[in-house]
C-alpha cells in the first residue's frame, strides 16, 4: 500500500512528522519517497528530526516491562483456578482420577508444590481413635447427598485442621451445597473459644463432655484412610506444605468420596467472603507425588 | 520452594488440553510480566489492563484446544490479550485513558543515566497513552514489543498496510516529544539515541529499522 504525500511543509518547506513516519515505513509512493530523500540530504532540521524517529524507536525497543503487580497476579490465580478444566470437546470437566493420580500437586494461582512428602493429610481425621465416646454417624452417607458433617453430631472441632470423616459422595454438581453444608455444620459446632491459629498440638483428644466427639468413622473398611488418622498437626504441616503459604486456615477438611474413591475434601477461605475454595486430592499427603482430583471456588450458599 | 517447571510453553498447553489442571497457570505464571506490560501499555489504565488480562486469559484458558501451533505460543497469548484490549477500548470509547503522572524533573540527574533515558522512557510512556487505541496497540506492538508488521498484522487481524499506517500515525504524534527534549537549552540533558546524535545533515539514517526489514511494499 503506498499514499501520497505532499512532502513539503507548506509553512516552512520541511518534511512533516508524518511525512518521515511513512518514509521510514516504506509508505510512500515514488515520487514523494525521491523528494524527501533529496530534501533530507539537505536539511539539517529534517536530518536531525528523522534522527529523532530513530532516537524514538530505539527507546521504546528498550523500554523495561513493568512487573506484575502481585495483587494483580493473585486475582488472575485465583480466576484461573477456578476455571474448570475443558476438553476439547468442550465440556467442563472433573480430573479422572485416574488421570489425576500421575500428576503432581500445585496450587493454582500459588504454584508451590509441596515440600511435605510423606505427611499423613488424614492425620487430623477424627477418627475411631480420637472419638469422644459418642458413636454419631450423622454424616454417614451413601446417598451422595449433603449429609454434612455435623448434621446431627455432637462435636466440636477446636482445631481447624481436624478433620471430619463423613464418608459423604463429593459431586461436582452439587460441591457448593455439599461445601456450604460442611462448613455451617462445622461452624455450628465450632467452640466459644476460636481455635489459634498456632495449634500445632494435637487438641483433639477425647473428653467426656463430648468436646471432640465425631461421627463415627465411615471408611475404617479402606485401610489407608484408617491409617493415617493420626493428628492435626500433621494435617497442618501438609496443607501448609502443600499449599505453600503457611496459616492458611482450612475452614473444613472432611474425608469422603469423589468418583467412588476415597478424598480428603479441604475447604479453605476464599478471596470472595462469600465463596470458598474446595480441593479434592488424595487423603495421603504425599506431597510432589499427591494427587489433585478436583478444584474449584465455590459460592457459598446462605443457609436458613 | 519447587522448581520451576520446565516443560516448553508448547507443551504446557498441550498438558493443559489433556487435562493438566495447573498447566495454564503456570504458562501465565512464565509470561505474566509481558502479557502484564502489553496490556497495559494497549488500553491505557492499570485496572482496565488487569480486566482485560484476566478476560483474556480466561477466554485462552477455555479455547486452548483451538490453539493450531502454527505460531508461538506467546504470540497466541499476546493476540487474545491486545484483542481483549481494543474490545474494552472500544466499549469505552468515551473515557478517557489516564495518564501516568508528571516524570519529576527535579530529580537529579542519576550517575547512571546522565542522558535523561530514565525520564525520556518515563515520558514516552506517558506519551503512549495519549495516542488512539489502535494506534498505542500497534506501536506496543512493533516498536516496544518488536513484533514484525507481519506479525502484529496477523495479531490484530489487520493488513500490513494497515499496520504501518497506524504506526506511521503514531510514531508522528509521539517524535514531537523527542524534538522538544533534544531542544531544550540544556544540552546535557539532551536524551537522544546514538543513532540520532550521529544523523548529520549530509548523512541521513538510511537502514531501515531491523523489525521492519523485508517488509518494504
Amino acid at each position: 500500500m503506498s499514499q501520497h504525500h505532499d512532502p513539503v511543509h507548506p509553512d516552512s518547506d520541511h518534511l512533516t512528522p508524518e511525512v518521515l513516519a511513512d518514509l521510514e515505513l516504506g509508505l510512500l509512493d515514488d515520487e514523494s519517497r525521491d523528494h524527501a530523500e533529496l530534501h533530507l540530504t539537505h536539511c539539517a532540521t529534517c536530518a536531525a528530526l528523522r534522527g529523532d524517529f530513530a532516537a524514538l524507536t530505539d527507546t521504546m525497543a528498550d523500554l523495561p516491562d513493568e512487573p506484575m503487580p502481585d495483587a494483580v497476579w493473585q486475582q488472575l490465580a485465583t480466576a484461573l483456578a477456578a476455571e474448570p478444566v475443558v476438553t476439547p470437546a468442550g465440556a467442563a470437566t472433573v480430573v479422572p482420577i485416574e488421570t489425576a493420580r500421575k500428576r503432581r500437586w500445585g496450587r493454582p494461582g500459588i504454584g508451590v508444590v509441596a515440600g511435605a512428602a510423606g505427611v499423613a493429610l488424614v492425620g487430623a481425621i477424627i477418627g475411631g481413635n480420637v472419638l469422644g465416646g459418642t458413636n454419631n454417624s450423622a454424616i454417614t452417607s451413601d446417598s451422595g447427598g449433603p449429609t454434612a458433617a455435623g448434621d446431627n453430631a455432637r462435636e466440636v472441632l477446636v482445631n481447624p485442621y481436624a478433620a471430619t470423616q463423613s464418608g459423604t459422595k463429593y459431586d461436582a454438581a452439587a460441591l457448593d451445597a455439599q461445601v456450604t453444608q460442611l462448613v455451617t455444620a462445622r461452624k455450628t459446632f465450632s467452640p466459644t473459644a476460636a481455635p489459634t491459629a498456632d495449634s500445632t498440638a494435637p487438641t483433639a483428644s477425647p473428653t467426656t463432655s463430648g468436646e471432640f466427639a465425631s461421627p463415627e468413622p465411615t471408611m475404617n473398611d479402606d485401610p489407608g484412610v484408617a491409617q493415617l488418622a493420626t493428628d492435626p498437626a500433621a494435617a497442618q504441616a501438609c496443607l501448609e506444605g502443600y499449599l505453600g503459604v503457611p496459616g492458611v486456615r482450612p475452614l473444613a477438611i472432611d474425608i469422603g468420596k469423589w468418583q467412588g474413591e476415597p478424598a480428603a475434601i479441604i475447604v479453605l477461605p476464599a478471596a470472595d467472603p462469600n465463596a470458598a475454595e474446595v480441593w479434592v486430592i488424595d487423603p495421603d499427603c504425599s506431597g510432589p507425588e499427591g494427587w489433585l482430583f478436583y478444584y474449584a471456588t465455590v459460592p457459598m450458599r446462605a443457609v436458613p | 520452594m519447587t522448581q520451576e517447571d520446565q516443560r516448553p510453553d508448547a507443551e504446557l498447553l498441550a498438558a493443559h488440553v489433556a487435562g493438566d489442571p495447573t498447566a495454564f497457570t503456570t504458562l501465565v505464571r512464565r509470561h505474566r510480566d509481558r502479557l502484564w506490560a502489553v496490556a497495559l501499555r494497549t488500553i491505557g489504565e492499570p485496572e482496565e489492563a488487569a480486566d482485560a488480562l484476566q478476560d483474556a486469559l480466561l477466554k485462552a484458558h477455555r479455547s486452548a484446544a483451538s490453539f493450531r501451533g502454527d505460531a508461538q505460543v506467546t504470540t497466541w497469548l499476546h493476540r487474545i490479550v491486545v484483542n481483549a484490549c481494543l474490545d474494552r477500548l472500544r466499549r469505552a470509547k468515551a473515557r478517557p485513558t489516564v495518564p501516568l503522572p508528571e516524570y519529576d524533573s527535579a530529580h537529579p540527574v542519576e550517575p547512571d543515566d546522565p542522558l535523561g533515558r530514565r525520564e525520556l522512557a518515563w515520558e514516552i510512556e506517558r506519551a503512549l497513552r495519549t495516542l488512539p487505541g489502535d494506534q498505542r496497540a500497534a506501536v506496543t506492538l512493533v516498536d516496544v514489543e518488536g513484533y514484525s508488521v507481519e506479525e502484529t498484522a496477523e495479531l490484530l487481524g489487520i493488513p500490513t498496510g494497515t499496520v504501518k499506517s497506524r504506526c506511521s500515525r503514531g510514531r508522528a504524534k509521539l517524535v514531537p516529544l523527542l524534538t522538544h527534549l533534544r531542544n531544550r537549552p540544556d544540552p546535557a540533558d539532551v536524551p537522544v539515541s546514538d543513532s540520532s546524535r550521529t544523523a548529520a545533515p549530509d548523512k541521513p539514517r538510511q537502514e531501515p529499522d531491523h523489525r521492519l526489514n523485508g517488509d518494504q511494499p
